[in-house]
């Protein structure tokens, strides 16, 4: 009985040092990894936890699996979740920082670093904030760096605004699998992808900046996974300058089909609607839409659609760029095959699904990749499928005729639990 | 945070279990008082689950050991597995997990001996993780062994120690080891609907013999005679995993059964993996789904430079060998729970691809 009574006096001395009238200020310091995870494990929905300016050090994975909790720092800049002391073995779980499961979650204002594998990855959740963070490596692009920066994944209402992410080896902010998101205000770069969507639906991708990247903005649809569209999807007033980065993805991952030099890329996506971005600079191409054919992977996903339709382009800015396209990447190789520098500003392989085309081959004009409005940007098809046949024989074509076209401009993706959110804006 | 009304019927309720069960101090007054409050139940051995010393894991007259005929790989540390049922509850059969009733707990000990040639002597016990039946479902708990091996104290938090034993191949190992986090045993206890599921209690994984302190009994057939399971078929006629280790099954079956124990509960439809579209379940039947030559999905570094999955013939290009080989985080697999490489495992599986017929594009 004597040991009970001592617990239970421990339990209320704990409860007598909580404060109910605000948030207690989590401090760097000795033990960072085992406070902070305990903190992660103790709290109950509706907590913020605020995190003290300063850098802690981790070296190990933290992880979150309780509903509608607030991570707080001082500023990106200030507060700095440092993962550079986690141990290329004999550390367990591959990300820096990992939520799970929850409906609610926001995290503000603090970075984090270097993180073995990706930085933050949550998934399989909802209603999810992702608000002034940095995630970078610190040293700078390398192959050897995590996959994704920001990551969320399986989830649904997700809002990414205002952070940066560099040096992620695979995309810097990657949207996965989600459904209703938002990402603005973001800034990537030295990434391969800088902000890239894939296999989500409804998604509105706006005012970010991407530069020295590989490629700026990806939009993709790949199979073999849960969510299988990628569809509804804007991405608007955008700027896209000079991402021209080799691309140091690991050999074998998807991204590596990307050259460098590239703005936007769509990838067997439907109903998606660019405009208002500025591309500048980017060497191989600024605007480029493909099929998933065109890889030469192998689809056995049934439920899979390896081709685009009802794209949407246009209002948009191009200035330089496509003086160079990388020679190093199948794709680069085959655009600058087709169509030599300079290469034009939009690009797309005309490798369209033949149960849609009409007798033409052309898609009927209610699906189809439409074009209005991009000043003198000049456009290219550049016959995907003529340039994988063996010999290469593109039949390119650069008259824009057959897609200079429109259709109704796509709805804005609301997020209504921002209304009755207490944090932010 | 708690409120002062809680404070006080948590207070009355463990007064009350330990005058019902007539506490001596310690008891086993936590196999109630965890069923609605799990807080103040740090210790382990206010569960009753063992008698004698610790380190021999002799489970209490009312608690039942058991083990799965495949198992999963953990750094090479001995188990130990328990389940304790209240008083007159049964389980449901599944050929899945098995439908437990509130109160039940599941432990499982980990230990590493001086040699693991001989498992029972010079035996240190590390962590014993208990899985405990609430109303809202299982709870997950760690608790670390003392270095005195007397007691073991709730660290929801983990820990990490190093491990120094001679393997079962007489091989030395001296290794990091980490006590998972509640949340890192999540990654592998958990469905897509984030319920808490159990791994090796499922009918398919105990249709197999084990040795009781009475002699060796098939594990179906025992809950059935002791009255501990409700609507199991006789064990000749419900499914049974066998063991990766048994030699008298089929390249195929081992090899599959290893993958389906160590990786399905992340790598199936409901677990934390489903997002790569991979099923490694031993019931999968579809090659593409269950690797071969699929590409991988969020690999990054995982992939190894390699194309595919499984590449059939080549399990040096098949990206399942180059994860299941790795050291290192972010490319290994599985992400939790392993800091050492399973060496009769990866055999297993490279024989088992060296042998598949076919080829992937390129």
């Amino acid at each position: 009985m004597k040991r009970l009574l001592s617990l239970t006096l421990v339990a209320l001395l704990a409860s007598a040092c909580s404060n109910d009238d605000g948030p207690t200020m989590i401090q760097p310091g000795p033990d960072a990894q085992t406070r902070v995870q305990q903190a992660l494990l103790d709290a109950v929905s509706g907590d913020v936890l605020v995190f003290a300016e300063g850098t802690f050090e981790f070296d190990a994975q933290l992880s979150l699996t309780v509903d509608g909790v607030t991570l707080r720092g001082q500023g990106m800049d200030k507060t700095i979740w440092s993962f550079k002391n986690q141990p290329e073995t004999g550390s367990s779980g591959g990300e820096g920082v990992k939520v799970k499961g929850v409906k609610g979650f926001t995290i503000e204002d603090l970075a984090i670093e270097d993180t073995r594998g990706d930085g933050i990855k949550v998934e399989g959740s909802q209603e999810v904030i992702f608000r002034r963070i940095r995630v970078e490596w610190t040293g700078g692009a390398n192959t050897k760096n995590g996959a994704y920066g920001i990551y969320p994944v399986l989830c649904d209402n997700v809002l990414v605004e205002d952070c940066i992410a560099k040096g992620a080896s695979d995309a810097g902010i990657y949207l996965g699998q989600t459904n209703n998101a938002i990402m603005r205000g973001n800034t990537a770069s030295q990434n391969v992808a800088g902000l890239e969507v894939e296999n989500s639906t409804n998604v509105d991708v706006y005012n970010n900046k991407g530069t020295d990247n590989t490629g700026c903005i990806l939009v993709f649809t790949l199979p073999g996974l849960d969510r299988k569209k990628c569809e509804n999807v804007r991405v608007f007033d955008n700027d896209c300058t000079a991402n021209n980065r080799d691309n140091f993805a690991e050999a074998g991952a998807i991204v590596r089909l990307v050259p460098r030099g590239v703005g936007v890329v769509i990838m067997a996506a439907k109903k998606v609607e660019v405009f208002g971005n500025t591309f500048k600079d980017n060497k191989s191409a600024h605007f480029t839409v493909i099929s998933y054919a065109i890889t030469g992977e192998p689809n056995n996903d049934s439920g899979f659609d390896p081709y685009y339709d009802t794209i949407y382009v246009h209002d948009n800015t191009f200035m330089g760029g496509g003086d160079n396209a990388d020679r190093n990447n199948l794709l680069g190789i085959g655009i600058a095959v087709a169509l030599g520098e300079p290469i034009p500003e939009m690009l797309i392989d005309g490798w369209f699904d033949p149960a849609k085309v009409d007798g033409n081959g052309k898609l009927p004009a209610e699906i189809n990749v439409c074009f209005e409005n991009n000043g003198s940007a000049k456009f290219a098809n550049f016959d995907g499928q003529g340039l994988v046949a063996e010999p290469p024989a593109p039949n390119v074509s650069r008259d824009i005729a057959d897609h200079t076209c429109s259709h109704p401009k796509l709805p804005e993706v609301k997020l209504d639990f921002l209304a009755s959110s207490t944090s932010g804006q | 945070m708690r409120s002062t009304a809680a404070r006080a019927t948590l207070l009355a309720a463990a007064a009350a279990t330990m005058i019902a069960c007539g506490g001596d101090g310690d008891g086993a007054y936590c196999r109630e008082l965890a069923i609605t409050d799990a807080k103040a139940c740090d210790r382990l051995t206010t569960f009753g689950l063992f008698t004698g010393d610790p380190r021999e894991q002799k489970p209490a007259s009312d608690v039942v050991p058991y083990a799965p005929a495949a198992t999963l790989f953990s750094d090479y540390a001995l188990k130990y597995r328990f389940v304790y049922l209240p008083p007159g509850e049964r389980a449901k059969y599944s050929e899945g997990p098995l439908d437990f009733p509130v109160g039940t707990i599941v432990a499982k000990t980990f230990a590493f001996a001086k040699d693991h040639r001989e498992p029972d002597k010079d035996r240190k016990l590390i962590e014993t993780r208990l899985l405990i039946k609430q109303a809202s479902g299982w709870i997950l708990r760690p608790y670390v062994w003392n270095d005195e091996q007397t007691e073991a104290l709730l660290a929801r938090v983990g820990a990490r120690t190093n491990v120094s034993f001679i393997g079962p191949d007489g091989q030395p190992r001296d290794t990091p080891y980490v006590v998972p986090n509640e949340n890192q045993c999540k990654e592998c206890h958990e469905d897509a609907n984030t319920d808490i599921v159990l791994i090796g209690l499922a009918g398919r994984h105990i249709n197999s013999d084990y040795a009781y302190a009475g002699g060796a009994k098939n594990q179906l057939a025992y809950w059935i005679e002791h009255d501990l399971i409700d609507g199991a078929p006789e064990p000749a006629k419900a499914a049974a995993l066998p063991g990766w280790e048994d030699t008298t099954q089929s390249l195929e079956t081992r090899a599959r059964a290893w993958l389906d124990v160590n990786c399905a509960h992340c790598h199936g439809p409901s677990g934390s993996a489903r997002n790569t579209g991979l099923d490694l379940r031993a019931s999968q039947q579809d090659t593409f789904k269950f690797g071969v030559c699929k590409t991988p999905v969020a690999a990054g570094g995982g992939s190894g430079g390699r194309k595919y999955n499984i590449v059939p013939g080549k399990p040096d290009e098949s990206i399942l060998v180059f994860r299941i080989e790795s050291l290192t985080a972010d490319e290994m697999m599985p992400e939790v729970g392993r800091q050492l490489r399973h060496e009769e495992g990866i055999k297993l599986v490279r024989d088992w691809i060296s042998g598949l017929a076919g080829s992937c594009a390129n």
